[in-house]
């Protein structure tokens, strides 16, 4: 019996080895992604993740999605198969994926491990630069089987951040204070995507150094870095209101000249393909901004 | 272990909270001297300078350091009240299920509302408020009910039925974070983690005006809280209303701990540690013991949050975390010596 079971794994572990892999990429955390055929089923853990899988044209391939994922509209349909807390894993095996694609920091590990477990191949995103995200479209275009569309679709968003580079990058520096949550007050630090679309734009974090990656910070911190713009994500319904907080705090360079601007969310956020849309938002406001910038 | 005499204890620590004080509006991301602080204080020219100092130490600074100490009176104080009420040193406003309950009651205002906290001014915080001490106060009276018969409150009862209210809320919290939108699963959670960092005027003033109930009102148990330490059918001989003052003492603590809650969200370890550690310096007497309990407490928060403030500059820790760590070394040391010397 026991000669058995070694024979059936040595033989199983042959049978692999002679059939060459056709597709394989690196993930973002590192491990190889084998695939056999290009993946027509697909489940995605995260909405920017889904955002990025229709950019590519493969939205209809996707079987199921978080419960997050809500753009384009057409993802609200998707079976829903996760949340913030936990993953269904029995469901998302009945979906039979031929790939999953996950999000590392949102995810978590120990998701990720036990799909990798029950036999699941896992592709982990985990995206820190603009820089990255070209390479992202072309590794998952390889996955879907679609790497020249893929790669049109790189080249194309490379080219616009080389735009917005060429046009912002080297003006006067602008300190900027980026705030992602009001009560109390966060902020991203040098290490956040956030943070590197705010140097394209020629601005700089002021909170660039501070050791955790989403920061809170106390008000006096940002009186004393004193930023020329202050931008925070949200609707335009509490601008007025948004606006009136930061007033009381008239030493801050940014609220004295009132450059203070919004952005939606979902544009900063979500590392997706309309992090560009946020990006020129970003530029035109630091750039509203420069003519109160004493030079140095 | 001999005791400390209580009026050098209480010296003490009105020095070490004056000076706490004093260091906490002196720390910060800005460099502020004590000469600058006074300048503040008393100049009202229109020097920019001195504007910058008087928004960063009046606006900022005062605010927070007030909050902090308010909250960690509270806290201690009330942890000290139901330790005596309760006889049992591990009674707790997080152990009989106030604090929980009070957390449930703020998630349910911040879930119904759509995300109260995050409304303008006063009414958003009010709902939460209201939210939290509903939360406290039912908590508190659940547990009551089930413990008290006709042959008065049993301890073990309630405290039992404490541990299960705990269980209760956590649960329903858990499960109105499972379901909870993207924006209120992050106001739930991030207001959870508990900070001081949103400290203004307008929020420091019912948490001082419930502090300053609770310091007001305390002393007049304490001579009831010492005839309860024998036990209540003692204190019954003596002429102590036990039923009517347990029942005081319990709606006069779930207001303070929900008020304190709903502003601060959770800080744990203040209310169980300080009134042990004040015990053991200066002795069970509650004359003493709740007006020492009151000033450690406020110390333990102030210090706690000056170090949240500057140990990881420009960033800020969780309070929870420092109360843990600034605390319970002190109580360990304090433990060992006392077992030396019995």
């Amino acid at each position: 019996m026991r000669i058995l079971w070694i024979f059936w794994v040595f033989a199983s572990g042959q049978l692999f080895g002679e059939v060459p892999d056709k597709i394989e990429v690196v993930d973002d955390s590192g491990r190889n992604v084998r695939l056999q055929a290009p993946a027509m089923r697909v489940v995605s853990l995260a909405p920017n993740l889904t955002e990025i899988l229709f950019h590519l044209g493969v939205g209809d391939r996707i079987v199921g999605a978080d419960e997050y994922s809500n753009d384009p509209p057409a993802a609200k349909s998707i079976t829903r198969v996760n949340n913030h807390a936990a993953a269904n894993f029995e469901l998302i095996l009945s979906l039979q994926p031929d790939l999953v694609v996950a999000w590392q920091s949102g995810n978590g590990a120990r998701i990720i491990r036990r799909l990798r477990e029950l036999g699941l191949p896992v592709f982990v995103v985990e995206t820190r630069s603009i820089a990255d995200i070209p390479s992202l479209y072309r590794r998952l275009g390889a996955l879907v089987g679609m790497p020249k569309s893929a790669a049109a679709q790189a080249d194309d968003f490379a080219e616009r951040v080389s735009v917005l580079r060429n046009q912002y990058q080297q003006r006067t520096p602008v300190r900027l204070f980026y705030q992602i949550w009001r009560d109390p007050l966060m902020t991203v630090n040098g290490q956040h995507l956030i943070s590197d679309v705010v140097a394209l734009c020629g601005g700089r974090n002021i909170f660039h150094d501070a050791a955790p990656l989403v920061p809170s910070v106390g008000v006096e911190a940002v009186i004393a870095a004193d930023p020329e713009v202050i931008v925070s994500s949200g609707s335009a319904v509490g601008l007025t209101e948004w606006r009136s907080q930061w007033r009381q705090w008239e030493d801050i360079s940014a609220v004295a000249n009132n450059h203070l601007y919004l952005i939606p969310p979902d544009l900063m956020q979500r590392e997706s393909p309309r992090l560009l849309e946020g990006a020129e938002y970003l530029c035109q406001y630091l750039d509203a901004a420069r003519p109160t910038v004493k030079s140095q | 272990m001999r005791y400390l005499a209580p009026s050098v204890c209480l010296l003490g620590l009105s020095l070490a909270l004056l000076l706490g004080v004093c260091i906490s509006l002196k720390s910060g991301v800005v460099d502020v001297s004590y000469a600058d602080i006074w300048r503040a204080l008393t100049s009202s020219g229109h020097d920019s300078h001195v504007t910058r100092l008087q928004t960063i130490v009046f606006d900022i600074r005062l605010p927070r350091t007030l909050l902090a100490l308010s909250v960690g009176v509270i806290l201690a104080l009330s942890g000290a009240i139901m330790q005596g009420l309760f006889r049992n040193p591990l009674a707790d406003p997080s152990l009989i299920g106030v604090s929980s309950g009070a957390s449930v009651g703020a998630s349910v205002a911040i879930v119904l509302t759509g995300g109260a906290i995050q409304m303008s001014g006063s009414l958003g915080l009010s709902l939460v408020m209201t939210g939290a001490f509903l939360g406290g106060l039912s908590a508190t009276a659940i547990v009551y009910r089930l413990a008290t018969s006709e042959f008065g409150t049993s301890v073990t009862t309630m405290l039992l039925a404490g541990i299960a209210i705990t269980a209760i809320a956590g649960a329903i919290n858990g499960l109105l974070a499972y379901f909870a939108s993207d924006s209120l699963l992050r106001q739930m959670s991030v207001w959870q983690m508990g900070n001081l960092s949103t400290a203004n005027w307008y929020r420091l003033i019912p948490v001082v005006g419930v502090m300053v109930l609770l310091v007001g009102l305390a002393p007049r148990f304490s001579r009831a809280l010492n005839a309860l330490l024998l036990g209540e059918s003692e204190a019954r001989h003596l002429g102590i209303a036990v039923q009517r003052v347990k029942q005081q003492l319990i709606l006069i603590t779930a207001l303070a701990i929900g008020i304190a809650v709903s502003v601060s969200g959770l800080i744990g370890f203040v209310g169980l540690v300080v009134p042990h550690f004040v015990r053991l310096l200066i002795g069970p007497d509650h004359r003493w013991l709740l007006p020492a309990s009151a000033l450690g407490g406020g110390l333990l928060l102030v210090v706690a949050d000056t170090l949240a403030r500057t140990a990881a500059s420009p960033a800020e820790l969780p309070i929870g975390v420092l109360t843990a760590l600034v605390g319970a070394p002190w109580f360990i040391v304090l433990l060992i010596q006392q077992r030396r010397s019995v």
